[in-house]
C-alpha cells in the first residue's frame, strides 16, 4: 500500500475509527480525536506499517487501541491518581427527559453507563462485535488476545449486560406503574 | 438468545449513530496533524539549544574524566611512612650467625632393612616343623 492508498483507506474508515477511539477513550471526544490524530500520524509516517496479515480495518483498530492505551498511561502518570476523581466530578447530571429525543438520549446515556461498568476487555469485545460488526476472531486481533480469551470476554460481557438491562427494564416498569397509580 | 443479541445490536446501533454525529471530518484531522508536525521557528531554536547543551555536557564530561595514563599504578606507589622502616645510620646493622650445616642423612635401603623383632616371627614355624 502506498501513501495515497493508506490515506484513502483511513478516510474510508474515519467515522468508524472515531467511534472506536471514543470507546477506547471512555467516551471523551477530545481524547478520542487526539488518539485518532496520533494513530493517523503513526500510520502516515510509517511508524505503524500495515503488513496485510489481517483486514486494514482490523489492523487500524489495533493501532488506535494501542495509541489510546499509551495516552491513558501517560495521563495516569501525569494525574497521579487524580483522574478518576476528576472524571466523576465532570460527569454531567441527568436532566429529566421531556420529549422523545431526550428520551433517546437518556437511553443512550444509560446504556453507555452500563457499558462503562463492564471490565475494559469485555466492553471492548462487545463494542467490536456489536458496534463495528467484527467477528470475534477479528476482535481478538484488535485486542491482542487469543481467540478463546476474546470469546470468553465477549460471552461474559454479554451475559452481564443482559442481566443489567433486564434489571433496568424491571426498574423502569416499576417506576411507570408507580406513577400510573399515583 | 437471538432476540437478546438483536436488542444489544439495536442499542449499539443507537450509540453508533450518536457517535457519528460527533465525529470530526477527516480533513480537519489531517489539518491538525499537519499543524502538529509543522516545525515552527521557536521549536527549531529550542531543538538547536537542546542539541548545543548536549554537546557541551558531553565535552565537559570528557574533559573531567580521568585518563587511563594518569591513573595511579600500584607498582610505582610508595607509602608516605616508608622512611620509618629504614634503620638510623648510627645503629650498626645486626650480624647473623650462619646457620649450622647438617650432614646429609644416608638414605635407608628399605629392601635390606630388618625389624629388631624379626627373629620372633619364624620361631613358631620352626617349632611346628
Amino acid at each position: 500500500m502506498d501513501r495515497d492508498d493508506v490515506r484513502a483507506a483511513l478516510k474510508r474508515h474515519h467515522r468508524e475509527s472515531f467511534g472506536w477511539a471514543l470507546a477506547c477513550c471512555a467516551q471523551d471526544p477530545d481524547a478520542a480525536a487526539d488518539a485518532l490524530q496520533t494513530a493517523y500520524l503513526k500510520v502516515l509516517e510509517g511508524r505503524a506499517r500495515f503488513d496485510g496479515r489481517s483486514a486494514f480495518r482490523t489492523w487500524l483498530f489495533a493501532v488506535i487501541r494501542n495509541t489510546a492505551a499509551e495516552a491513558r498511561r501517560r495521563k495516569r502518570l501525569r494525574n497521579l491518581g487524580m483522574l478518576r476523581y476528576a472524571e466523576e466530578a465532570e460527569r454531567p447530571a441527568h436532566a429529566p427527559p421531556e420529549d422523545e429525543r431526550l428520551d433517546r438520549v437518556r437511553m443512550q446515556e444509560d446504556f453507555r453507563a452500563l457499558l462503562a461498568r463492564l471490565p475494559r476487555r469485555q466492553r471492548e469485545a462487545l463494542h467490536l462485535v456489536f458496534y463495528h460488526d467484527l467477528t470475534i476472531r477479528e476482535a481478538a486481533v484488535v485486542m491482542g488476545v487469543s481467540l478463546g480469551s476474546a470469546r470468553t470476554h465477549y460471552e461474559r460481557g454479554k451475559k452481564r449486560l443482559r442481566q443489567w438491562l433486564t434489571t433496568d427494564d424491571d426498574e423502569t416498569g416499576r417506576r411507570s406503574a408507580e406513577s400510573a397509580l399515583s | 438468545m437471538k432476540r437478546e443479541d438483536d436488542r444489544l445490536k439495536a442499542h449499539f446501533r443507537e450509540l453508533r449513530r450518536a457517535d457519528e454525529r460527533l465525529a470530526p471530518s477527516f480533513e480537519s484531522q489531517l489539518a491538525l496533524i499537519r499543524a502538529r508536525c509543522r516545525v515552527t521557528p521557536l521549536r527549531r531554536v529550542r531543538r538547536f539549544a537542546a542539541a548545543a547543551v548536549l554537546v557541551v555536557a558531553v565535552g565537559v564530561a570528557a574533559a573531567l574524566w580521568p585518563r587511563a595514563s594518569e591513573a595511579p599504578t600500584l607498582i610505582g606507589w610508595r607509602s608516605p611512612t616508608d622512611g620509618l622502616l629504614a634503620p638510623p645510620p648510627s645503629v650498626p646493622a645486626p650480624s647473623f650467625e650462619p646457620a649450622p650445616s647438617f650432614e646429609p642423612v644416608a638414605a635407608v635401603d628399605l629392601a635390606a632393612w630388618h625389624s629388631p623383632t624379626d627373629f620372633l616371627l619364624p620361631e613358631p614355624i620352626r617349632r611346628m616343623e
